[in-house]
């Protein structure tokens, strides 16, 4: 029978240049899944088909904001040209021939054979693992914003740029419970691993472990996106964010 | 008392002798920045969301950390100071928020839902619980979900956690599904427990 490997992608935030340590690039939890396609480092089964589950709002409002809105843009108060850079990366995404960044991770899932699902709210990525028959989900994994309580799927900043997520962005350690009813459609004979990259997400990946009965993975401490841009010793780009500062990885099985 | 809590005191002591109409749109106003803090207490991306946490953050002077701690510390001064006035008009605002700001498709509406629900936490005491459990139960649905949304701090410092079940077995299962209804009771339950301090707790 076969087996679905699936890809919650979270999005970044609009530019802010106010707070550096976030999204400064839109692409910052699409490379590392590009760059695992494209490497073959999913370990991926020869029955295991691929989908990545895109939270698109972020993506369409950070379009937006870098593609058009910037071009009325002036010099911020700190001397930096915040057009410049977010018109590079837009400009860089019309070159590679796509005509918005939705557009572009669309057509590298194409090239990479991976099924691309669009989703506008966190309710439609139960409503995708349900529509998989039962003992055919091999694996889940996350890659965006996270906090304690929950997967953040959008970032925005307050009125101090301090960064939060909106309520109704994100998916709760509680919603896991409430989609108890999704365990029958993980395999059941030794699974691999699932694998949350976001920060702080073993409270996450240890209920995932409890209701589904899968192995699951995720971070104690922060995690590290900025490592996919810097020289690591870890080529596998999945287990240099696993490694890199002190996410302290935890296994539950 | 800091110099936000002051300005809210003097808001309402200066309000009551000359327009109570501005001093009362005041008094929400600031009710509402508070909320927006607590918010962060849940969804915040820097909040120090466990002891453990905010030590690393004092350690490192991790200054997007210390900053975000300090604005929920500060909703938190100017909720307390505000009930410590008039703990019946705060509980009637905040329900109030909850019943209309997450009903709303906006962010800074969403915001303040969440904030408004974090902010149940500080209302604990035995002759609060009916007035909230009867706001609830005549909430619409979009609300009452938000309510119970997320593992909010509100649901571990009930005095009456037993009653707080009886609440819960209580709804019809259209309101809230019987899965859903054991995880709360759960929840409850847990609350009678020793369990790690979190959020808005700290």
């Amino acid at each position: 029978m076969a087996k679905h490997f699936i890809i919650l992608i979270g999005g970044p935030g609009k530019f802010q240049g106010c707070d550096k340590a976030h999204d400064q690039t839109w692409t910052n939890y699409i490379v590392p899944l590009q760059l695992a396609a494209k490497n073959d480092l999913y370990n991926k089964a020869a029955d295991e088909t691929v989908h990545w589950v895109v939270y698109e709002p972020p993506y369409r409002n950070r379009w937006l904001d870098d593609a058009v809105i910037t071009k009325a843009e002036a010099r911020q108060s700190d001397g930096y040209w915040l057009h410049n850079t977010r018109k590079r990366a837009a400009e860089k995404v019309k070159t590679s021939g796509a005509s918005n960044y939705l557009h572009r991770i669309k057509l590298i899932a194409s090239a990479r054979s991976v099924t691309y699902q669009g989703i506008s709210s966190p309710q439609e990525f139960w409503n995708y693992l349900e529509t998989f028959p039962k003992n055919s989900i091999s694996r889940v994994y996350y890659s965006g914003h996270a906090a304690p309580s929950a997967l953040l799927l959008s970032l925005a900043h307050d009125n101090t740029c301090g960064p939060f997520a909106d309520g109704k962005d994100v998916i709760s350690v509680k919603d896991i419970n409430k989609n108890s009813k999704l365990a029958d459609r993980f395999v059941t004979s030794a699974p691999p691993a699932s694998k949350f990259y976001g920060c702080y997400t073993h409270g996450f990946a240890n209920e995932w472990h409890n209701v589904f009965g899968v192995p699951a993975e995720g971070a104690l401490h922060k995690i590290d996106f900025g490592s996919i841009d810097r020289p690591s010793s870890y080529n596998n780009v999945l287990e240099r964010l696993q490694q890199t500062g002190k996410p302290d990885w935890k296994t539950y099985r | 008392m800091d110099k936000h809590t002051i300005v809210m005191l003097s808001v309402l002591l200066l309000g009551g002798c000359s327009d109570s109409a501005n001093a009362g749109k005041d008094f929400e106003a600031q009710l509402d920045n508070a909320y927006e803090a607590l918010n962060l207490a849940l969804y915040g991306l820097t909040y120090p969301h466990y002891q453990r946490i905010l030590d690393d953050c004092i350690k490192d002077s991790d200054e997007s950390c210390l900053r975000s701690y300090k604005r929920v510390q500060e909703g938190k001064k100017s909720i307390l100071a505000a009930i410590s006035l008039d703990e019946a008009q705060v509980l009637r605002i905040t329900l109030s928020r909850i019943k209309t700001k997450c009903v709303s498709e906006k962010t800074d509406d969403s915001i303040v839902c969440t904030g408004a629900i974090v902010a149940l936490y500080f209302f604990d005491k035995q002759h609060h619980q009916p007035q909230i459990r009867e706001a609830l139960r005549i909430m619409s649905q979009p609300s009452f979900k938000r309510v119970f949304s997320a593992k909010y701090e509100w649901m571990y410092n009930r005095p009456d956690p037993d009653q707080w079940i009886a609440f819960i077995k209580s709804l019809p299962d259209h309101v809230m599904p019987p899965n859903e209804k054991k995880i709360e009771i759960e929840t409850f339950e847990k609350s009678k427990q020793p369990f790690e301090k979190f959020g808005v707790m700290l």
